[in-house]
This record gives C-alpha cells, structure tokens and sequence, in this order.
C-alpha cells in the first residue's frame, strides 16, 4: 500500500519570542527549545495511526508540523493529500460561538470553486447528509455551538472536517475533554467513518486504552523522541522501552 | 432552547432617555416651532412660558427650537466622528491584530502618537490647519478616535486569532480576508459596541466643547455647545439659556452611558 505521509529526520526548534531589546543583549540560538528531535516515520494511506505520549512531550507539534501551521523546521515531510484537516482537542473552542451550526458546516462548501461550486439548495443537502453520517440531527443546524453538548460539537468538527472532502485528518486528543460514554461514542463514529470513507487518520492521544480501540499502528513519544513504533498488539504485549512498560502499568493494560 | 434575556434596569432607562432624546432629535430635523434665526426684539432673554418653552435668548430667538436645532447638529457631528473613528479603527485593529509583524509594530506606535495628545488639541490643531467649520471637526476628532478603536479591536483580534476555530477555518482554505471580516470580527461584537456608545459620549462632549470655544458649528447655525458658549453672559439674567442647552448634553450622554453599561453587564 502507498504511503499517505512519510516524515524524515524532522527537528523543530521554538525560539522564545521576545521583545527588540532582548533580542539584541542575547547572543543568537541560546533561548531555542528543541521540541522535535530526529522524527521519523511512514504512514500508509488508510491507516489509523497513534501517537502516545504526556503532555509537553511534541505531539502537536508534530501535528501542526504535519499541516504546515510550525513554518520552522529541519527535516522533510512529505503528504500526498492537498486538505488535511484536523480535530481539536477542546470541543468548546473549535466551533465559532457567534455562527449558526448550518453556516459553520457549510462554510468549506463555499470555499469551492469554478466547476465545483455548489449552489445553496446542494450546499443543505451535503450537510444534511453529513449530519446523518455523525449521527446528529438535523434540526441542529440553527442552533448556535453555546446550545450544543461537548459530544455534540465533537460531531460537529468532525463533521465539518469531512465536509472538506480530506482523506487525512489529525485527531488531537479529541475525546480527552469527553466524559467516558461519551469518549466511546466519538470513538465508535471515527472508526465508523475510517472504515466508510476509508480515511487515513492520525490519532493522538494519550489515553493508552482509547489508542487500542482505534488504532492499527502505535507510536510512542517522550520529550521530543519517538522511542517505538509498531503493531499496536506488538507494542502493546512486548514494549521494548522502559517509558511504554511504564505507562502500560499506569493503565493497567 | 430560546434563550430570554434579561436587560438591566440601567439598560431600560438608558433606552428610554435615548429614545426620547432621538424623538427630539427626528422633530428638529422636521420641524421646529419657530425659525432658529428668526429675532423677536420684543422677547429679549424672555422666560420659559406656554408660548417659548424654554425661554428666548438674547436676541429674542426660541430657545426650545434652536435647542432641537443643536441636538441634531450635535448627534450627527457625534455619530459621524464615531463612524470616521471606528471604521478605520476597525480596519486598522483587525489587520495589526491579525498579521501582527512589523506592520503591527508600525502602526500601533503612531497609534500611540496620536493617542497621546488628548482629542480636543489635536482638533484643536487640525482645526488651525484646515479651518473651522462643521465638516472638520468631524473630521479632525474622527481622526483623534481612530486610535481607541483601533487598540480595543486589535487586542480582540490577538485573542481570538489562534482559537481553534480560526484554525479550522484555515484549513478549510478559508481566504484571510474572509476570516477577518466574517470569522473574527462578529465576534469581537460587544466589546465594539460598547467602546462605540462610549465613544459616542466623547464625541458628544467633544462637539460640545469644540463649539464652546467656537470652532464647531457656525452661527447663526445652533449646536448645544454653542449655546452654552453664548449662554454665559447671561448666566444670572437668563439661567434657563444655559440650563436647557447643558441638560440636553447631560441627558444625551447619560442615557448612552447607561446604555453602554447595561450593554456591557448583558454580555
């Protein structure tokens, strides 16, 4: 199978803003911060991807990398899809508080152009149709994000990635704001859609039992490094690392 | 799932005290009593009465009319200053707040400049420059306001530019302008608004006092500061000459204020 995403030796470094004045006392370099080191890996197209590790350790770093929002970096990346999309962690900012949920989900359909334009009446039915696949109804639509419950808007952004016509999404920690049942659903509907659209998904976490679930490769990420990559029954039954024994205690997988 | 929203009683008064105040407002630009400069000699500094309500001036002119005459001459020199203010305001706050860089740091250093001098000399000096009249003053205090709107916008942008929203809406292919003017800026709503009621007070006090030192509206064209301007010698004589000009200003600029802050504890 053809790779989706290929990431080669990529190395991120964070330059503390400051201010003119700072800048200029400071010699050069010294307040970088090396966040990424020496990352690499392969993605094959339709794959569900982990990547574990704790808070601060890259992860969406990397994820921001991959999407081209980190401008800086050593290294190369290479995605063979021109719209990846992502899913934000925090169901409660991803969603525009001042716009209807019918206009936030049709704001990618306006964006296409020339041939692909869709008039409004094809616009409503897209998102119609979207709104049944993430199981939602359709009455939503006129109602702001404040109306909505945490699960519900999860659906939405997710919704609202797909309607862009992707076959990559990031999932940034999407259910860690969730409460449990509610993780199990989201869960349950990105596989849906993985296994509908066939899309390739990588999904961060850091949340070893959500990782088993979802994912059919795992990576694992400690300060920067990534210290295995596998099957995620392989990694998960003879962790090679002492961090990947150490948090499978923790879960008590 | 309707939401009620509840106004505060400084927001129901605020309204009533404006919506009168706009009534007035309608009726001088429609009509008035008398003729603004039609002297009576034989009605001198005469007494409010059932026939002049709030009296005459010196020249025997109905102060009730030229009074509602003034309050229109002010609330558009007022609203226009606003408008001038806001939009560029709004125009510079967003782009500075959204792309930030050097023409961010540009910007808001002359923004600074002007924000230094206080509103009334910078008029003052514009004014000096280009002439008295109506049509400059608003434009020489429109100016002098672009700075606050713009602050108040660019700080908005700032925190709402990297929201996740914003970021989603980037991904999407959503153009920048689009993000700016339709994304962020309805957002950054109340916060406007308010800063434009306010605003708005200034102005009106502004005009006000531009025209007290007579370098707004022209006579024999009525302005409340003008007024209370002409208003003074006869303090003693003729105290409503000066009472009624001075409690329109008051009222205009109460009833925004509690407008503005019922507006504010709303959201």
């Amino acid at each position: 199978m053809k790779n989706i995403l290929e990431v080669n030796k990529l190395n991120v470094y964070y330059t503390n803003n400051e201010g003119l004045a700072k800048k200029l006392k400071r010699k050069s370099g010294e307040s970088r911060q090396h966040v990424l080191k020496d990352v690499s890996f392969d993605m094959k197209r339709g794959e569900v991807l982990g990547l574990v590790g704790e808070s601060g350790c890259g992860k969406t770093t990397l994820a921001k990398a991959i999407l081209g929002m980190q401008k800086q970096y050593d290294g190369e990346i290479w995605l063979d899809c021109p719209n990846p999309q992502m899913v934000f962690q925090d169901p409660y900012a991803s969603l525009n508080p001042s716009k209807k949920i019918g206009w936030i989900l049709e704001e990618p359909l306006r964006m296409k152009k020339g041939s692909d334009r869709l008039t409004k009446a094809e616009r409503a039915k897209r998102v119609d149709e979207m709104l049944v696949r993430v199981g939602l109804d359709g009455k939503l639509k006129e109602h702001y994000p404040a109306e909505l419950s945490g699960g519900q808007r999860q659906r939405i952004a997710i919704a609202e990635a797909l309607l862009c016509d992707t076959d990559f999404l990031i999932a940034d920690e999407p259910v860690s704001a969730l409460d449990v049942t509610i993780q199990a659903q989201i869960i349950r509907l990105l596989l849906k859609l993985h296994k509908e659209l066939g899309i390739s998904i990588l999904f961060i976490s850091h949340d070893l039992r959500v990782v088993y679930q979802m994912c059919d490769r795992v990576m694992i990420m400690k300060n920067g490094v990534i210290l295995e990559q596998g099957n995620v029954e392989e990694v998960y039954r003879n962790p090679f690392s002492d961090y990947t024994k150490l948090l499978l205690d923790a879960a008590n997988l | 799932m309707e939401k009620k929203r509840a106004y505060s009683l400084n927001f129901i008064i605020g309204a009533v005290i404006t919506g009168v105040m706009l009534v007035l407002i309608l009726t001088g630009f429609i009509h008035t009593p008398y003729d603004i400069t039609k002297m009576d000699s034989t009605a001198k500094l005469a007494a409010p009465s059932l026939e002049h309500l709030m009296g005459c001036d010196n020249f025997g002119r109905d102060i009730f009319s030229r009074v509602l005459k003034g309050m229109g001459n002010t609330f558009t020199i007022a609203v226009a200053t606003v408008a001038i203010g806001a939009v560029c305001g709004v125009l510079i706050g967003a782009f500075t707040g959204y792309f930030g860089g050097w023409l961010d740091e540009v910007l808001m250093r002359i923004n600074d400049v002007v924000f230094a001098f206080p509103s009334i000399l910078l008029a003052l000096v514009f004014v000096s420059i280009f002439g008295t009249g109506k049509y400059n003053v608003v434009a020489a205090l429109g100016i002098a306001f672009i700075p606050s709107f713009a602050r108040i916008v660019r700080g908005e942008f700032i925190k709402y530019k990297d929201m996740d929203y914003v970021k989603s809406a980037r991904l999407a292919g959503v153009p920048k302008l689009r993000i700016i003017f339709v994304h962020i800026l309805p957002n950054t709503m109340p916060v406007l608004m308010s800063s434009i009621m306010i605003g708005f007070n200034n102005a009106v006090l502004a005009e006000a006092g531009m025209s007290y030192l007579g370098i707004g509206v022209q006579p024999p064209d009525a302005s409340l500061g003008s007024m209370l301007s002409e208003s003074q010698t006869y303090l003693f004589s003729a105290p409503w000459y000066a009472a009624f000009p001075g409690l329109m200003i008051i009222l205009m600029v109460l009833g925004f204020s509690l407008l503005a802050d019922g507006n504010t504890k709303r959201v």
